[in-house]
């Protein structure tokens, strides 16, 4: 349900579907994020910094 | 050193809780009126489409002050006709902004979405993380792209007669 605001509304819109053949490849040999792994290693540790600032985080 | 912060990522059970949040001016943007009643407007339908189910908040608090420093709302959805995760809103409070606080606080909840979507995957079929950058902002996008390795894709639709591509970014749900 992702929203686009159109005339000042609201309006759920929906992600792409019947993509080219070349979208779809390019979608399936996405390579995994490198960065947002990283930083899922450090989240994962429950207690780290970010941008100087010490952080202790359950979830 | 500042003290450290104590912060939880938590389910939100009643998203009518958040109906005082939505409704505090303070909230958002205090310097483009435009955009704070952008942003009240997404937020304000990201809690009612959360009270229909068709939504879950995830909210990041502080502990100490109790004080809700932003949420993300998360949905099942599809890309390229393949199950996946959607990111329906991230919303960060004003006095949350990295501009004011220096603290990226919306990567929590990126990495933590990521996260939820790599632990789905586990049970169910999913593929990539998704989200629509609010209004196609040419900087946001490239944050997210240069920031957390978003890829952009482009969906052409049709407004008012005339074709135009919508903009989205997918992560994919992928480890190794």
């Amino acid at each position: 349900m992702a929203y686009k605001i159109v005339n000042k509304k609201v309006v759920h819109i929906s992600p792409p579907n019947n993509l080219t053949p070349y979208q779809s490849r390019k979608i399936e040999n996405a390579k995994a994020p490198t960065k947002v792994l990283n930083l899922l290693d450090k989240m994962q540790q429950q207690r780290f910094e970010i941008n100087g600032r010490r952080i202790r985080l359950s979830y | 050193m500042a003290d450290e912060l104590d912060l939880v990522i938590e389910k939100v059970s009643n998203p009518s809780l958040l109906d005082t949040f939505s409704r505090a001016t303070k909230n958002y943007d205090s310097t483009d009126k435009l955009r704070a009643n952008r942003e009240e407007i997404l937020l304000t339908q990201t809690i009612q489409d959360a009270k229909k189910n068709r939504t879950k908040i995830y909210q990041l608090r502080d502990r100490k002050t109790n004080i809700v420093i932003g949420l993300v709302a998360l949905s099942a959805s599809r890309l390229d006709d393949k199950p996946a995760l959607l990111i329906d809103y991230i919303f960060i409070s004003n006095d949350y902004r990295a501009k004011y606080s220096g603290v990226k606080y919306a990567e929590l909840l990126i990495v933590y979405a990521f996260k939820q979507g790599l632990k789905l995957q586990k049970e169910i079929g999913l593929t990539n993380l998704i989200l629509y950058p609010d209004g196609e902002n040419k900087s946001l996008v490239s944050y997210y792209k240069n920031n957390y390795g978003f890829i952009e894709i482009r969906k052409k639709v049709l407004i008012q007669n005339k074709q135009k591509n919508e903009k989205w970014l997918y992560l994919p749900l992928k480890d190794k």
